[in-house]
């Protein structure tokens, strides 16, 4: 008999770091690409991309050195355990705050599209109770409900895609490199927030199966959303214009409007695309969830992280609830996504540390 | 493998003997030591069965020689014929005592070894030492035969007695393929599989389950493909079954499985033995009991309830093509009057304009919101379900047309439904009847009553959100240590050949990776040619 090892197989790593960065943002992504770089906002949002799964390969690469820690345990072991502690707390903090936002916006699309007289808590409490009882089966459960949805939901963003090509006009691709370069830089810095959510491997790598293809998988799994991520702006500038883009809400929902079934069930394609898109919030705000509430068990040295998953509930819906109106929304995820950036920096610092003191571990 | 830590029940192993020690006052009470004398010994079994009109006690006399014998058995578990002419006869008159012993007095152990060699013309002869194993076997339908001065008991196998016959499985009727189905008789079910498949690593073994009934129950597998672990599972989860009687593998079903808080059978059941081999070649394990025609078959997966025996049989198109109905009538059986009621009452908007107004002009009279409809016209299709299953084939046809014409048509005229409703719950029906397997299709259509809850109360979100807690509940099920959602999640591409879409038999030369088989490819023939593994 083949003894099958516990922990994250291969092909669950790809998913699980695909769905991580596969979230609420699909529905506002062209907005945020466009207002950052106008037409140029696809080759931006590539190169951020591209910027992104270096990084990416860097976290890798600290993550290999420590092969049996979270972040949470070698960022002690590299800067004294002090400043180490205060770190695990900075990303508890910041994975919180990820699954707040995650929270507040989904709720807030859910209630602006589909339940328009539902009372905005209500929302949340739903799907904050579901995402609890997913966080208390386990990351094994979690990475292997990413295997169930994230196909679906790549599917889902891919039918979307080629189904909105009818409605394309290249002509509002142009114009191209209007501005120089200056854009590009800007845009680049403005967009590497979006592909947020491969910094889970900072968590998760102790617990994959096989830690010498975790690279390589990952890189499969931030690979496909990069695709999406960059069709998708290429599409919903081709049928919009740059400009509309940037002024639409959520341009993802509208592009799943204008899509017209002959002769279907339902008059619209976006409840269909609503579908899957909870499914990916789901799947991502499972992930930060269950994320937080390790890290502050580990920072703690404790074992069992679900007294805190279920002690934090309070807190992620305070998180999600604190804003009053969509531009504080806005500005919030805003925050939240600079401390992303401050994880990045961070972890990049650990590695440089780690790569000059010789530390390495287990 | 997750192991419930249960040792072996030693009340399991509490003897007949036993049983009314308590009732039966001290001064009747028969030593239960095996006496050398005939007489004695036919009190001790009187004493139990005496009462009983079935049992029958016959003595005689060994040939010329003039020693006591009887025999005990139970009339209708036994061949009476076979008893008569072969038992009876040869001992009567044909058992041939040595010359030199006849004058003196006979070594009555040497005697009791001529009897089974030379005049027991049974092929299944054994001894048994204490009354207790004597009891067991009589009551199995074995015969005693007690031997003047010998300390223990002579048994043969003459079973014989009715049973059904090889009909078609009722609950398995496939167009192509092999139309037979297991019936009552272990042994019966047990050669069904073997004609099937001539490997001499096919192992039958039996345990006996029950403090009273003590039914047989066989474990069925193949050396050398089965996972060893897996066997021993399934051996350690049989032995903790500790009741007074076991009648179906139902009970048994219910006891080993994984997971008894959920709605999902974690355990295939099946009356095919075609099925039941094509599972054991796939690394699995079957279970069988006596006096019961179905088959278990562990371990299991959800999409194996979408998987019938003539996916196999026809041509690998039609197969995935019907896999893949199932599996759209599986979703349908238990959303649509969920998505009805959500649409209708929620998202309007949502369907088309032609559609929405004809669904308001057939609603306008219907004094119910959607979800009252929709709850009164399921549960009534229940009732007929229900009703249409226990009765009579005459009678169920007469329910059909009640249900059909009084409840349908009449229901829409008298306006307590909407003739939209009426088709929404047909659908539901139809396609949870095109699940191939009795147990899950039950399951599916259970769960269209919490879906049409959360739909009347949180519109498509709620049916969203609790098809997800569904998706966890059934990620986080395992049978005997496989994942139930396997080969989707966790994802093995290797055994999507066998899954949505059938492959052609030319490609499918691998078994399934997600059973643990041992033996991965279906051709290697080494453990039949070379040495046993």
């Amino acid at each position: 008999m083949k003894q099958r090892l516990d922990g994250i197989s291969n092909i669950q790593i790809t998913f699980l770091i695909s769905s991580a960065i596969t979230g609420v943002t699909v529905l506002s992504l062209p907005r945020i690409a466009s207002e950052a770089a106008g037409t140029d906002g696809v080759f931006v949002i590539l190169i951020a991309g591209i910027v992104s799964s270096s990084i990416l390969v860097l976290i890798a690469l600290l993550a290999n050195r420590f092969p049996k820690d979270t972040i949470i345990e070698y960022s002690s072991k590299i800067i004294t355990p002090l400043p180490g502690k205060a770190a695990g707390v900075g990303l508890f903090i910041y994975l919180l705050g990820v699954s707040g936002t995650v929270l507040r916006n989904f709720a807030d699309v859910i209630k602006g599209f589909i339940l328009r007289q539902t009372p905005l808590e209500i929302i949340m409490i739903l799907f904050a109770f579901t995402v609890l009882y997913m966080v208390l089966k386990g990351i094994l459960t979690i990475s292997k409900m990413c295997e169930l949805f994230e196909p679906m939901v790549i599917g889902a963003l891919g039918l979307l895609i080629i189904l909105s090509f009818k409605n394309f006009n290249i002509e509002n691709l142009y114009p191209l490199f209007e501005k120089g370069v200056n854009p590009y830089l800007r845009g680049t810095l403005d967009l590497l927030p979006v592909f947020l959510g491969y910094e889970i491997l900072l968590f998760v790598f102790p617990f994959a199966r096989n830690k010498s293809n975790v690279l390589k998988y990952s890189l499969f799994g931030f690979l496909m959303p990069l695709l999406m991520f960059v069709t998708l702006t290429f599409v919903a500038i081709g049928v919009y214009g740059a400009d509309a883009t940037g002024r639409s809400l959520y341009p993802t929902l509208q592009l799943a409007k204008y899509i017209v079934f002959p002769g279907a069930f339902a008059e619209r394609f976006d409840i269909f695309f609503m579908i899957f898109w909870i499914f990916a919030s789901f799947t991502t705000m499972s992930i930060y969830y269950y994320l937080a509430s390790l890290s502050i068990t580990r920072v703690f040295g404790l074992k069992n992280y679900k007294p805190f998953a279920v002690l934090m509930l309070p807190f992620v819906f305070m998180i999600g609830i604190l804003p009053q109106n969509i531009l504080q929304i806005l500005d919030f995820s805003e925050y939240i996504s600079l401390i992303g950036l401050g994880v990045l920096v961070f972890s990049m610092i650990l590695l440089a540390i780690s790569f000059i003191l010789r530390k390495k571990g287990g | 493998m997750k192991i419930i830590k249960r040792s072996k029940n030693p009340k399991n192993n509490k003897v007949f003997s036993q049983n009314d020690s308590n009732s039966v006052p001290a001064e009747q009470k028969e030593s239960l030591a095996v006496s050398t004398n005939v007489t004695e010994n036919l009190k001790k079994f009187k004493a139990f069965l005496g009462d009983s009109a079935d049992a029958v006690f016959r003595e005689f006399k060994l040939g010329m020689s003039g020693i006591k014998c009887a025999i005990v058995y139970v009339d209708g578990l036994t061949d009476r014929t076979l008893i008569n002419d072969h038992i009876l006869k040869p001992l009567m008159y044909q058992v041939a005592i040595p010359e030199t012993n006849t004058n003196s007095n006979p070594n009555h152990h040497e005697l009791f070894e001529i009897i089974k060699s030379n005049a027991f013309p049974l092929g299944d002869v054994k001894e048994a030492e204490s009354l207790d194993e004597a009891f067991l076997f009589l009551m199995s339908g074995e015969i005693v035969l007690i031997v003047d001065g010998v300390q223990k008991f002579l048994i043969g196998s003459a079973r014989g007695w009715r049973d059904r016959g090889i009909n078609e499985p009722q609950s398995e009727m496939v167009v192509r393929g092999p139309r037979d189905g297991f019936t009552e008789t272990l042994r019966t079910n047990t050669a069904l599989i073997r004609r099937r498949c001539r490997d001499p690593n096919l192992c039958i073994k039996t345990i006996r389950l029950g403090r009273r009934g003590k039914t047989d129950a066989a474990y069925i597998y193949i050396k050398g493909v089965v996972a060893q672990q897996l066997v021993e599972e399934v051996e350690r989860r049989l032995q903790t079954i500790d009741v007074d009687i076991i009648l179906d593998t139902g009970q048994i079903e219910q006891i080993i499985q994984d997971n008894y808080l959920t709605l999902f059978p974690q355990i295939q059941v099946t009356e095919r033995p075609d099925k039941t081999i094509a599972n054991l070649l796939e690394g699995r394990v079957a279970i069988m009991l006596d006096n019961s025609p179905f088959a278990l078959i562990v371990p299991t997966t959800f999409y194996q309830y979408f998987q019938s025996p003539e996916d196999y049989y026809d041509r690998w198109i039609l197969g995935s093509f019907a896999r893949l109905l199932r599996l759209t009538g599986s979703l349908l059986a238990s959303m649509t009057p969920a998505l009805y009621i959500a649409m209708v009452s929620f998202h309007p908007g949502y369907i088309p304009t032609n559609l929405v107004l004809s669904i308001a002009a057939t609603r306008a009279t219907v004094p119910f919101p959607a979800f009252i409809e929709a709850i009164l016209m399921e549960i009534t299709f229940e009732l007929l379900r229900e009703a249409g299953a226990r009765l009579p084939r005459a009678i169920g046809q007469t329910i059909s047309i009640v249900g059909g014409l009084i409840i349908g048509d009449a229901a829409v005229r008298a306006g307590i439904t909407s003739p939209i409703m009426i088709i929404v719950v047909a659908i539901t029906a139809i396609a949870s009847f095109i699940i191939p397997s009795y147990n899950a299709a039950v399951a599916v259509r259970m769960v269209r009553f919490p879906f049409m809850v959360v739909a009347a109360s949180f519109g498509i979100y709620g049916v969203i959100l609790f098809f997800i807690v569904i998706c966890i509940h059934l990620v986080n099920l395992k049978s005997f240590g496989v994942d139930f959602l396997s080969p989707q999640a966790p994802f093995v591409y290797q055994d999507w050949k066998d899954f949505i879409i059938r492959f052609p038999q030319q490609m499918m030369k691998q078994r399934p990776l997600s059973y643990y088989a041992v033996d991965m490819d279906r051709r290697d023939q080494d453990d039949i040619k070379g040495t046993r593994v």
